[in-house]
This record gives C-alpha cells, sequence and structure tokens, in this order.
C-alpha cells in the first residue's frame, strides 16, 4: 500500500480579473444619467451621477493587471482529536486596495473559527482556525479565495484551492493496570519473572556469589552468620501483547470528541489507552486490524515511537471498508506467549470466532467489550428497542460460549479493566493447562 | 499551537462574529446587515431630496427603501441596476426640464452611499464581516466620490438661467461622460505600443 502523506500546502493561481456587476452598474447609470442630463437639460442628474461616474472611472484606473497566487498552508498535518491548528491563507503578490474574502467548507467533524468558516484578508493574508473533532484521516474542507478591486470594480475568483487534509490520532482514554502482564520473557520490561536475576523484585537472601554486586550485600545477616549474604532478586521482563481490532462496526451517532461514542470510537480510544499503557512499561505490542481496508500492518515494536506509529494505524481506519476479511492474516504468526487483547463490541460474528481460534490455540486472549451503553439505554421507536433486544439476545450467547472456551469478556470502563483479569491470568499461568495443537 | 515562522500571532485571534438566520435562510453577519442598512438609508436620502426637490410624490413610493433589503442577497445581480435606474429615472419625470435644485447633491451622496454600500455587500458571502480597516476605506473612497459631485452642483448652479451658457457647458459635459462611458465599456482593448 503506498504511504499515505498528508497535503500540507496548495497553491493555485486565482485567474483573470472580470469586471463586476457594481462596476457594470456604475458605468451604464453614470452614462445613461449623463447623456439623459444633456439630452434633456437636467443639470441635477448630472451632479447626482458623478458620484457613479467617478466610481466607474476610479474602478477601471485601479484595475489590477497582474495574475495573482492564492496559497493556503495547514499549520500542523497531525493533530489530536479536539486540538486546533491553523490555516493559513495568503495572496501574493499583495496588492494594496483589494478586498479579499477566504471560504473554508464545512466538512464532518471539522470545526472552524470563526464558525461561518469565512475570513477577510488582511495585506493579503488571513487565518482559519481548524479544530479536528474525531480521529482519522480526512480532508478538510475546500478552500476558496476571491479577492476584488477598488469600488469592487473587477473580481477574481471565488477559486478552490486543491484540497489540503490531515490526520487526527485518537485521545487515548485513561487507562491503568496495575496486574502483571503475563508470560513476560524478555529483557528490557518492567514485569516480574519467576527467573532469578537483576530485577527490583525482591526474592531472598543468599550467600555471596562471585559477580554479585556489592551494593547487594545485605549486612545484617552477613554479620549475623559470619558470611556474605546477598539479597537477589525476580529479573524485570517485557512482555509481548497482541491487539487485535474490529473495524467491522461502527454503531452509534458520529459526534466526535465532544458527543456521544460509537462503537469504533471507544475501540480505537481504548486501543490506544492499552497500547500506551504497555508501551510505557517497555512491553512489546502488535496491532492488527480486522474489517479495514488499506491499514498499513505495524510490526512488533516498542517505546514512545512506537506509540505514535500505533495511533497512526488506529488513525487509517475507516470502518467496515473490507467486509470479506476472515481476520485470518491478522493472526497468522502471532507470538503463542503473547497476551492477545480482542477488542470488540462483540456484533459481527467474524471476531468472535477469530477469539475462539486463537484461545483455541492456547494463547491467553482477552477479549474487551467496547459496546458502548448509550445505543441501547434510548431506542427511538418499538422496532429498534425489539432489533436491539434480538442483537443482545445473540451478543449475550457468543459471550457466553468464549467464557465456556475459558476466555474471558471484560468490558471496557477504562484504568483498571484489565486489573482483575490479568491477575486472574497471572494466578492461572502458573497451572497446567490443555490446548489443541 | 504556536503560529509558524512569519506569521503574526494576532492571526490566531478571532473576534467574535455574531450573525443572524432569517428563517432557513443563509446566516448573516452584522457586517453585512450594516452594509444593506446603509444601502437602505441611500435610497432614503436619495428619496427625501427628491421628495423635496419635487414637491412632494404619491407615499408609497417611499416603499422604494426597502428594495435594498429585498434584494441583499443578490447584492451582485443586476437587481441594485434596476432598482437604482428606477429611482434615476423617478428624479427624471418628478422634475422640471431645465431646472436645478440644490436637494440633487445630497441625492448624489445616497446615490454613492447606495452604490457603494451594494458593492461592498455583493464583494463578500452573506456570512462574511467586514473589517474596521475595510469600512474606513469604503468609507473614505464614497466621500471623495462624492465630494467630486460638489463642482459640479455648484457649476450648474451657477450656469442655471444662462441658457446659451447652461447648453454648451451641459453638451460638453455630457459628451465627455459618453466618451468616458465607451471607453470604459470597450471589452477588448488594442494591445498597447512597446
Amino acid at each position: 500500500m503506498p504511504h499515505w502523506q498528508p497535503h500540507r500546502t496548495a497553491s493555485r493561481p486565482l485567474g483573470a480579473w472580470e469586471s463586476t456587476a457594481a462596476h457594470q452598474r456604475a458605468i451604464l447609470l453614470g452614462a445613461a444619467g449623463a447623456v439623459s442630463a444633456v439630452v434633456a437639460r437636467r443639470p441635477d442628474l448630472l451632479v447626482i451621477v458623478t458620484p457613479l461616474v467617478v466610481a466607474a472611472v476610479w474602478g477601471h484606473l485601479t484595475r489590477p493587471r497582474v495574475e495573482v497566487t492564492g496559497t493556503a498552508r495547514l499549520g500542523d498535518t497531525t493533530l489530536r482529536e479536539g486540538s486546533v491548528t491553523g490555516l493559513y491563507v495568503r495572496t501574493t503578490p499583495a496588492l494594496p486596495d483589494l478586498h479579499g474574502v477566504v471560504t473554508v467548507a464545512r466538512v464532518p467533524w471539522v470545526e472552524r473559527k470563526p464558525s461561518s468558516g469565512i475570513a477577510e484578508l488582511d495585506d493579503g493574508s488571513a487565518a482559519i482556525g481548524l479544530r479536528s473533532t474525531r480521529w482519522g484521516r480526512r480532508r478538510i474542507g475546500t478552500v476558496s479565495i476571491a479577492l476584488v478591486s477598488s469600488w469592487g470594480a473587477f473580481r477574481v475568483g471565488p477559486v478552490d484551492l486543491p484540497d489540503l487534509d490531515c490526520a487526527t490520532l485518537p485521545v487515548p482514554a485513561s487507562f491503568d493496570a496495575s496486574a502483571p502482564t503475563p508470560h513476560p520473557r524478555g529483557i528490557v520490561g518492567l514485569n516480574r519473572s519467576n527467573r532469578p536475576g537483576s530485577g527490583s523484585e525482591f526474592n531472598t537472601i543468599r550467600q555471596f556469589h562471585p559477580g554479585d554486586r556489592l551494593r547487594r550485600i545485605h549486612w545484617p545477616v552477613s554479620m549475623r552468620t559470619g558470611t556474605l549474604h546477598v539479597t537477589s532478586t525476580f529479573t524485570d521482563e517485557d512482555a509481548h501483547v497482541f491487539l487485535l481490532v474490529d473495524c467491522f462496526s461502527d454503531l452509534g451517532p458520529r459526534e466526535g470528541i465532544d458527543g456521544r461514542p460509537t462503537s469504533l470510537d471507544v475501540t480505537v480510544r481504548a486501543a490506544g489507552a492499552i497500547s500506551e499503557h504497555f508501551l510505557r512499561s517497555n512491553d512489546r505490542l502488535t496491532l492488527r486490524t480486522v474489517g479495514a481496508a488499506e491499514v498499513p500492518t505495524l510490526g512488533v515494536g516498542s517505546g514512545t515511537n512506537h506509540l505514535r506509529r500505533v495511533l497512526d494505524t488506529l488513525a487509517a481506519i475507516a470502518p467496515a471498508t473490507e467486509r470479506r476479511d476472515t481476520g485470518e492474516r491478522a493472526i497468522r504468526g502471532v507470538d503463542p506467549m503473547a497476551l492477545c487483547l480482542v477488542l470488540s463490541p462483540l456484533v459481527e460474528p467474524t471476531m468472535v470466532t477469530l477469539a475462539h481460534t486463537l484461545a483455541a490455540r492456547g494463547m491467553t486472549v482477552v477479549v474487551v467489550d467496547t459496546f458502548p451503553d448509550h445505543l441501547v439505554l434510548d431506542p427511538k421507536s418499538v422496532h429498534q428497542a425489539l432489533a436491539w433486544r434480538i442483537r443482545l439476545l445473540g451478543r449475550e450467547a457468543d459471550v457466553h460460549s468464549l467464557r465456556l472456551r475459558g476466555v474471558p469478556v471484560v468490558p471496557w470502563h477504562g484504568p483498571g479493566s484489565l486489573d482483575h483479569v490479568l491477575r486472574d491470568i497471572a494466578r492461572r499461568a502458573s497451572a497446567p493447562r490443555m490446548a489443541r495443537r | 499551537m504556536l503560529p509558524p515562522p512569519g506569521e503574526s500571532a494576532d492571526h490566531e485571534l478571532h473576534p467574535v462574529r455574531r450573525t443572524v438566520h432569517f428563517g432557513a435562510g443563509p446566516e448573516w453577519s452584522l457586517s453585512q446587515l450594516g452594509a444593506t442598512a446603509a444601502a437602505m438609508a441611500g435610497v432614503l436620502v436619495y428619496l427625501g431630496s427628491l421628495s423635496r426637490a419635487a414637491g412632494g410624490f404619491d407615499p408609497v413610493w417611499w416603499s422604494l427603501v426597502l428594495l435594498p433589503l429585498l434584494t441583499m442577497l443578490w447584492a451582485g445581480s443586476a437587481a441594485p441596476l434596476l432598482y437604482w435606474g428606477l429611482l434615476l429615472y423617478g428624479w427624471f419625470t418628478l422634475t422640471a426640464a431645465g431646472s436645478f435644485s440644490w436637494w440633487s447633491l445630497p441625492a448624489a451622496a445616497g446615490c454613492a452611499v447606495g452604490h457603494a454600500a451594494t458593492a461592498l455587500s455583493a464583494s463578500s458571502p452573506p456570512g462574511g464581516s467586514f473589517t474596521a480597516r475595510t469600512g474606513r476605506r469604503w468609507l473614505r473612497h464614497t466621500a471623495i466620490a462624492f465630494l467630486s459631485a460638489v463642482p459640479v452642483a455648484l457649476l450648474a448652479g451657477l450656469l442655471t438661467g444662462r441658457s446659451g451658457a447652461v447648453s454648451a457647458a451641459a453638451y460638453v459635459v455630457g459628451l465627455l461622460g459618453v466618451s468616458v462611458a465607451v471607453w470604459l465599456m470597450r471589452t477588448n482593448p488594442p494591445a498597447e505600443r512597446d
């Protein structure tokens, strides 16, 4: 897939100057008034039309004779939901006595400031504030420029500039987990492993061995026993987290950051929050999507740069653009020791099937239920209420089947959503289990 | 967010622009409504001057004051040309031939203000606003255009009653007006010599 590159700057010549209705009005009324005044001996009529004659001559003499180019530039092409950037418009050359207007068309999820999207050019430049209210990649509204000369006599435009676009990254919901991530096995993370080694979690006090650090010597025990003893620790390790995001469903009205979230809003913001949490703990993370076309494949990574890549990938999601996706490709080659988090509102059967498939491989799977409650709280009609009731019955059956397989299904509630289930998994990890290979 | 290098920080400051909706129509800025009010004031001054110069007319014609308001959505069309043509024709028919009234001077002011306000209104969408700087510039231009009518009025006032001189002066001025109009109306001027 070609790498998406936002268009930050757009420029276009505004074309030739053309006379306006105001100029033609001044010419016609001035000429007709002057002729009538002469023919019919009406000197007062001549007095009345004199300002119109002056306006016509003035407008014509100050007619701009150069081609003007309009340029629009976005202050920032990567935003967070709810953040504001500036759209800077400039016309060159900046001619004196020109009156210009810049218009930004209204598009969904982009708020304009001023709200009319219209700004007057001042000395050939203008600025309009833009606030993106929903994650995703999108074009901002078409920018149009129109200029008029003195007395509104000649005009260029309105001319539409080439489209500009920007990426809006989801604002991760607040999330924190105090429970350890299961199956740590790397070398750089913060999760306590079962192996003794260099770390921060206390293991035991043992006799000194060559190679032990002097600062680990436990002096009270050493003094009491007469031989050197050191404090040993468990090694800190990183874990691998695999996020599987359901892009099949985007249920609910799309109201942006200021309104109620859709199911995909909850899913994407939860994915961002979980990614932020685990990547800040130096864990490795993989993100895969199901049901969205043209989403770049993201490899395993860790750290804040990888978090930025994850958010970029989430912003690239277009819901339900690949409905034939079975998800087999998404779950291919997943680390068997990874913690699999499936984020889904559990409306699309494909996601339920994928969770079953991952669990059947013996992997640690947790389904994070991102179904927004407000969807069913206030149905607009009896038929809608009935439809939701039927759908929720099917959904309950899916959730029940997952739980029967041992896959926990936890509703997304932000901080602490996964604490309980991760502790259970860590406890369960030490127990024997059966898996189909 | 900081403005990019070279941009003024003042660009970030957008004063609150209030707009008005009339039913399901477009939103109108107060600047546009102000321009329309100025155009109405121009027509009102013109009609008042005409009433004084002609010694009164049927009160129903005062309703012409509403024309700029009724046609404000079409300020950039031929509608202002039509109603200003009608107003000038009214002066033509209601005043006596060969006479001169000093009331033509405020009528010229009304005409200049009405024309400028309509032209300014047509230069921006209904929701667009004008800065104070733009307003001052248009006001200055309108004042200069009106002041040009003063010497013409003085000349006309001086020459009124002297039939031969008036005719000659009027013919000269009228011919000049026609020449200027023909010059301005040409649509394809010949190329200038190098």
